[in-house]
């Protein structure tokens, strides 16, 4: 376990220090960062100074080293849009965007699983054909136009729920439900298929045939084993509603949260926010594979780790 | 052995068990959406509206609310109503007293300023010549890197007459100081000095509103000053809500969770409740340039290209018909030094073919460098525009480019030989002249891309020259020049765009401040 944990963290580091190199590449090297930053028709010579000022006149691979070596400390200087250290600014919004990525994934599995499970044991029933539809459409239905389809349904005609904002448990409800209609759709999917592969196995028929209860087959032995894909699955949606969903989501619901941040570093082209909010994300990817995995020995101790 | 078949029918859960599934499933729901109610318990809802509650929206959430340091038009919405300056703008744009009552030049560069009495900052400071200097100073001082150091940058120092007077002294002649301090947010001395960094976060200005709350990256909360010298405002209290998208916000003032913002898509126009579309000092342009190297050096062909342009179908088509076609020049009522007596140029495509056939010029192939995603829509306008450039003769390379790289070629120290025609979408802050025409009617600034003799020793002379009619004279006689001459084809005169709930009455301003005391509901 302590094995494990060493060359996760060995792993991890490297990861993140890909993704800030990579941050650093594309923002600081290829296009001029300062030409950015000021307006068209800033004169030549106050160009120059900032240059000068921020230090972009050095050759690449000093920029690279120093930027590195400040960005290991969690300092990716000042803000250019807040004019206060970037880190903070990007941390901010990051309990939103759990509270939002947890309550949709809360959603997604407590209502996937069991329709999955159903579904997979029911394979070709009416029931599972509605539930196959249902989590397809979930599947399919592209965020940028699910999100104001939402508001437009909910909010603009029927006048029930906000459509935009953050402060009550109203402006959760369409957000939620957004986020959560992916994830929702693919552990429905993966569930039933894990659950129809898992009952026709050998074990199962050993265990009815020594005269095991149905559903001691089912919930001890059967779920157990099936649900080590959908937890697989699981999590690898909560890194995309924490890191990739929000940002239509957020961005749409006017959500205060990362995806929303990152956003607008984007559009006010705030390199160091862009950098600082990248690499917060990236260290949550990698924080929620790091829990996928320790789940994964609990639920499954034939895994051990090499 | 239990065939598949078999086991599959019995193979079923039974009715209880999946209900017992389902409760469980239902329960964690029920929990996780208890414990987000109780995160979230500690923040009042806001979708529904008091009376005298104006709620605003805009893009992003402001950077900065110092009103010195920050010069964009989102924390302006904000800090105008907290802080005022020196001098404000009426309707129409023209300068007006405000904070200071009166004025004279007392000489070259010298304006002596008489402070207006018993007015205070909300900490209770009170407002003096020293609030005055020390804001002046402030902003022209390097330390603070003010954005505002483009509109301000003329002045050199403020100092202390008396008790409630001050003189403003500038670098140079400067006859548009007036002007200048429009910008110039007036500050607490001692209460600024005090907060330190945290100047960017708390305000204390001697406005009409104060700020009350600051929810990060969800809304600025702002309420009356009801002490403040101009009288009580009729709203009591406005919520400036950040939301980034052009889509939410729109579906928002449908629903009335808001009352206003500023730049709806043109698309979403017909389904406002109501909008306001003042005409701004802002104009779109193809810049020509007649610089060493240029294939259009002759007048006659680049006035071809405005004959050749149909600017009346693209104000309808592309921009709603919100906008005017500029008069023959990149100036229009408001701005000093406007020439009422020039005409647009009409769409004449057969005078523009006669042009081009005169200069030689007919099949002459222009370099022509567009933004594609700077401006709304700015691809397929371009487009048109070197359409109809083709249509008169002329052989068109059209270059839609990403903003960065557009930029670059607009910028002579970066492209040293211009292309022929880069659009863009000039705005003058100003509403003088001088800074439209040492931008695009002299080789001044790196941005533009002409030379004509006669203009350059008119703009010289109208830097320097302080006698109001005379100047304008001067700027007069520049666009009636640049009109023969013409440095651009001279497109459309843009408007400021303002989404509105029906029960929101909102006057915008010629300068485009978003003056909530000015405002009500």
């Amino acid at each position: 376990m302590l094995r494990l944990l060493l060359k996760r963290a060995v792993h991890s580091f490297f990861l993140i220090t890909a993704v800030v190199s990579v941050v650093f590449l594309t923002t600081f090297v290829i296009g001029d960062p300062v030409r950015a930053l000021l307006p068209a028709e800033t004169p030549e010579e106050i160009v120059e100074k900032y240059r000068e000022e921020r230090g972009f006149n050095r050759p690449v691979l000093v920029q690279y080293i120093d930027y590195m070596s400040h960005a290991f400390v969690g300092d990716f200087g000042d803000s250019w849009w807040q004019r206060t250290p970037a880190l903070p600014i990007a941390l901010r919004p990051l309990p939103a965007t759990f509270q939002l990525g947890i309550l949709a994934m809360t959603l997604a599995t407590s209502l996937g699983i069991p329709i999955g499970v159903y579904a997979g044991m029911k394979p070709g029933s009416w029931a599972d054909r509605l539930a196959t539809v249902t989590s397809l459409l979930g599947v399919s239905m592209p965020l940028i136009w699910l999100c104001p389809m939402l508001a437009f349904i909910f909010a603009v005609t029927l006048g029930l729920l906000p459509t935009a904002g953050y402060g009550s448990w109203q402006h959760m409800v369409l957000p939620t439900i957004a986020l959560a209609a992916l994830p929702l759709g693919r552990i429905v999917q993966i569930t039933r298929a894990s659950i129809i592969d898992e009952l026709v196995k050998q074990y199962v028929t050993t265990a009815r045939a020594k005269g095991l209860p149905y559903r001691r087959v089912l919930v001890q032995h059967v779920l157990r084993n099936a649900l080590l894909p959908v937890i697989t699955v699981s999590g690898w949606e909560f890194v995309l509603v924490v890191s990739g969903y929000t940002i239509i989501v957020e961005a749409v619901f006017g959500w205060p949260g990362v995806g929303w941040m990152l956003f607008s570093a984007i559009r006010i082209r705030d390199v160091p926010l862009l950098a600082a909010t990248a690499f917060v994300i990236a260290v949550v990817v990698v924080a929620i594979n790091f829990a996928i995995d320790i789940l994964y020995i609990i639920v499954n101790p034939l895994i051990r780790y090499e | 052995m239990v065939s598949k078949r078999e086991f599959k029918r019995k193979a079923v859960l039974s009715r209880r068990e999946f209900l017992k599934l389902s409760a469980a499933g239902g329960g964690s729901l029920a929990v996780t959406s208890g414990l987000g109610g109780i995160l979230l318990a500690r923040t009042a809802p806001v979708f529904a509206q008091g009376d005298s509650n104006l709620v605003a929206a805009v893009g992003a959430e402001p950077p900065s609310l110092d009103p010195q340091a920050i010069e964009q038009r989102i924390p302006q919405m904000i800090t105008w109503n907290i802080y005022e300056p020196l001098i404000d703008r009426d309707e129409q744009g023209l300068p007006i007293p405000w904070l200071a009552e009166s004025w004279e030049q007392i000489d070259d560069t010298t304006m002596r300023l008489k402070l207006r009495e018993g007015i205070s900052f909300h900490n209770g400071e009170a407002f003096n010549a020293d609030a005055a200097v020390y804001s002046v100073n402030r902003i022209v001082d390097p330390e603070l890197a003010s954005q505002w150091i483009g509109v301000v940058g003329t002045i050199k120092q403020a100092s202390k007459v008396d008790d409630m007077t001050i003189d403003i002294e500038t670098h140079d002649v400067d006859p548009i100081l007036l002007g200048r301090l429009t910008a110039l947010a007036m500050m607490a001395p001692g209460w600024t000095q005090e907060v330190g960094d945290e100047v960017s976060s708390t305000t204390n200005g001697t406005g009409a509103y104060k700020l009350s709350n600051w929810h990060r990256n969800v809304q600025v909360e702002l309420e009356s000053n009801e002490d403040y010298w101009g009288g009580a405002p009729s709203i009591k209290s406005a919520t400036i809500r950040i939301i980034g998208e052009d889509s939410t916000r729109f579906q928002s003032v449908k629903t009335g969770e808001i009352d206003i913002y500023l730049g709806p898509l043109p698309d979403h126009l017909p389904e406002l409740p109501k909008f306001e579309a003042p005409l701004a000092q802002e104009f779109s342009m193809v810049r020509l340039s007649n610089l060493e190297g240029s294939r259009i050096g002759d007048p006659r062909v680049r006035q071809a290209m405005n004959y050749a342009v149909d600017k009346e179908l693209i104000l309808q088509q592309l921009h709603a018909g919100l906008g005017t076609v500029s008069p023959g020049q990149l100036s229009a009522p408001g701005m000093f030094g406007y020439n009422p007596n020039l005409a647009p140029y009409p769409y004449d495509l057969d005078r523009a073919k006669s042009l081009l056939a005169e200069a030689g010029a007919e099949g002459l192939e222009v370099d022509y460098v567009g933004p594609k995603g700077r401006y709304a829509g700015d691809a397929i306008l371009n487009q048109a525009i070197a359409e109809m450039l083709e249509q008169a003769g002329l052989k068109v390379n059209l270059n839609l480019l990403d903003p960065q790289s557009w930029v670059r070629f607009g910028d002579r120290n970066q492209t040293p030989v211009p292309p022929s025609c880069w659009y863009l979408v000039h705005s003058n802050s100003l509403f003088d002249a001088d800074r439209t025409v040492s931008s695009y009617y002299t080789d001044e600034s790196p941005f533009s891309a002409y030379h004509n003799d006669e203009i350059r020793t008119l703009f010289e002379a109208g830097r320097v020259e302080l006698d109001v009619a005379e100047r304008e004279k001067i700027y007069h006689r520049v666009f009636e020049l640049g009109r023969e001459d013409p440095p651009a084809i001279f497109m459309l005169q843009l408007v400021d765009l303002w989404a509105l709930t029906e029960r929101t009455q909102f006057k915008p301003r010629a300068d485009g401040r978003f003056i909530i005391r000015t405002m009500s509901l």
